[in-house]
């Protein structure tokens, strides 16, 4: 009776288990598996790529022929596609934003990709802890999306709730303010890393930027050289005060 | 760009610049300073550098350099003016006006 009962609750529960498994996908049941994959393909593809472009080039060199454009182009297309299927599949949860990060680390000319990454990642996870990985490689879309990129940086850095994510917002804001000449701002950003931020790593890529900005750079007093030359004899930059130095660094090689 | 750097060095010999390399040819090690006097001879290099090998870090990781050469163009005051100009007659120019800038301070320092 009771095996009865127990293969009849069996029947009546395979099929329903089955459903629940049918309606989520691989990419729902475990992301980071899909992830994993993902990335694991896309590596190989991209130094089979690479392997065939050198092997190309050697062979246009030997034929004194042009190396064909095509030779240059990346597999990226079928990889943002599958990366942009995942996170259409995982939308809303935290787990589409390795995805779209991941658009955004390996596009190459799929821009309508890139576009909706960033639009993806404004107005679904600005304000998720897990937007703070992204954040690095939003830089790489502000040729396409210029406007967003710098709309979601502004978003992340005034208002997550977390200091860390708004500080590294910062710090990519900052940098990116430099590289595009508004010294200023990316100065003052920079600063604010220093004066808010307690993470170690945080604190040193924004002094290390600011270093770079403020102690080397047109109109900044030269850090002083204590050095040796090529015969070992002792001697400073601040030696030469009063005259004009040209610096040059070089070598024979 | 050796010997236009030895053109400007002789040119302005008695004015108030200096040609000052930082060198990364190794001259830390003596097969390494040996390779660097016999093409410093062939060359008619003749100016000073400093010796960026044996310096914890290098002077280049201090200055943060990422591509050679580098250049930095510093005034008679130790400020960085200029980074970079490599075309002839932009360095000539700029480094002209410095070192009148510099002869003028030391006229008005008199």
């Amino acid at each position: 009776m009771t095996r009865t009962v127990l293969a009849a609750v069996l029947l009546l529960a395979a099929p329903a288990a089955l459903a629940a498994q049918a309606d989520a996908s691989p990419v729902q049941q475990d992301p980071q598996a899909a992830y994993n994959k993902l990335a694991k393909e896309f590596n190989e593809a991209m130094s089979e790529w690479q392997s065939e472009l050198e092997a190309t080039i050697e062979q246009a060199k030997k034929d004194g022929k042009r190396v064909p454009r095509a030779a240059y182009r990346q597999p990226t297309g079928e990889f943002v596609a599958t990366a942009q299927e995942h996170a259409q599949q995982l939308a809303g949860k935290d787990d589409a934003v390795m995805f779209l990060t991941f658009i955004l680390k390996n596009a190459s000319s799929e821009r309508n990709a890139v576009k909706w990454a960033i639009k993806t990642l404004a107005s679904d996870h600005a304000k998720s802890a897990a937007i703070v990985d992204a954040l690095d490689h939003l830089p790489n879309a502000m040729r396409i999306s210029r406007g967003d990129v710098e709309g979601l940086l502004d978003e992340v850095a005034e208002n997550h709730e977390d200091v860390d994510v708004r500080s590294r917002a910062l710090l990519v804001r900052g940098r990116m303010r430099l590289e595009l000449g508004r010294e200023k701002q990316g100065i003052a950003d920079l600063k604010k890393v220093v004066a808010t931020s307690k993470d170690e790593d945080l604190l040193e890529e924004a002094n290390e930027a600011l270093y770079e900005v403020e102690r080397l750079a047109v109109g900044a007093v030269a850090p002083e050289i204590e050095g040796v030359d090529v015969d070992g004899v002792a001697f400073k930059l601040s030696d030469y005060r009063g005259k004009v130095v040209l610096l040059d660094f070089w070598g024979f090689w | 760009m050796i010997p236009h750097e030895r053109s400007l060095v002789d040119e302005w010999k008695d004015r108030p610049f200096a040609l000052l390399g930082v060198n990364s040819d190794g001259t830390d090690t003596e097969e390494g300073l040996a390779k660097y006097k016999q093409q410093a001879k062939e060359m008619g290099v003749t100016w000073r550098s400093f010796r960026n090998e044996g310096n914890d870090p290098t002077i280049s990781d201090e200055w943060r350099v990422r591509g050679w050469p580098t250049l930095y163009y510093i005034d008679h005051e130790g400020v960085i003016r200029h980074k970079n100009i490599r075309g002839e007659k932009q360095m000539e120019k700029v480094l002209d006006e410095m070192i009148k800038a510099a002869e003028e301070a030391a006229k008005a320092g008199k």
